[in-house]
């Protein structure tokens, strides 16, 4: 069951799945970034993004209940640094035009030049932040 | 009614696949982002296995259009990779490396109802519509 890498790949195949199911079925890339914000400027526009929404969460609050340990019970970082990094989070996302979500998974498998540039930067960041701050 | 159903599905399966692989765990993702020190590799299989499935998907999307170029397929505008496509894509990379979640993660986190996850999120949010607004002022 916790063997890392084959949960890793289950795991990407859930999601990838998913994704392709969101593709098929509403016609939509995923971007959490950009429903969330959708949810919050248009709520009355956000639409099925709130199904996706709400099913994702649900699933977190299984997870969170499940004794599987799904979810960590603390972020375990200094109370700065988890706000920095939510405000960072948060406005690079919608400045950069998406996430994790949006360029890393839908636009790199898309081949836009855009969303490799992102998630290049993502890591390079990422990793510089982790060499500073400490993993 | 449909739309909200499948898009219900498709939300749970992603935030399943995120608890399983690790991406909701932020030790993990520290872990991957290491690579100056003990680089743990995992979450690479993550988007190695993720990224060709939808690469696939998205063909057949594509190919589907070529006899029926009526189906209701949204294929988003790259962004403009100018200076601030590069601000925003460093920022979103430091917030990453300094906690270890991204808004997808952030929100299946709010499930283990723990303190900081809540605000994790909720600073989050309160960043993405404080982003929003001064956007829309500059655009």
């Amino acid at each position: 069951m916790f063997d890392t890498y084959g949960m890793a790949i289950w795991g990407g195949v859930l999601i990838g799945g998913s994704a392709s199911l969101l593709l098929f079925k509403i016609g939509y890339p995923v971007g959490i970034s950009g429903y969330l914000s959708k949810a919050m400027s248009a709520p009355g526009k956000a639409d099925w993004r709130w199904g996706f929404l709400i099913g994702m969460l649900a699933v977190g609050l299984i997870g969170g209940l499940s004794s599987k340990g799904l979810l960590v019970d603390s972020l375990g970082v200094e109370q700065w640094k988890l706000i920095l990094g939510a405000v960072c989070v948060g406005a690079g996302a919608r400045i950069a035009g998406g996430c994790t979500s949006g360029h890393s998974l839908c636009g790199m498998a898309r081949l836009d030049r855009d969303s490799i540039v992102a998630t290049l930067v993502f890591i390079a960041a990422g990793a510089g932040a982790v060499l500073i701050f400490g993993a | 009614m449909g739309k909200q159903i499948w898009a219900i599905v498709s939300g749970a399966l992603f935030g399943v696949g995120l608890m399983l692989s690790g991406m909701t765990n932020p030790e993990k993702v520290k872990g991957f982002l290491n690579f100056f020190g003990k680089w743990d590799p995992t979450l690479m299989f993550v988007l190695g296995t993720a990224v060709p499935i939808y690469f696939v998907a998205v063909k057949i999307a594509r190919l589907l259009l070529k006899t029926r170029p009526k189906l209701p397929f949204v294929w988003l505008e790259p962004e403009t990779m100018n200076s601030k496509f590069f601000i925003g894509s460093a920022l979103f990379g430091l917030g990453w490396g300094l906690v270890g979640l991204c808004p997808g993660p952030a929100l299946v986190s709010l499930g283990g109802l723990s303190g900081d996850a809540a605000l994790f999120f909720a600073i989050m949010m309160a960043s993405i519509f404080v982003a929003d607004v001064v956007l829309k002022r500059f655009e």
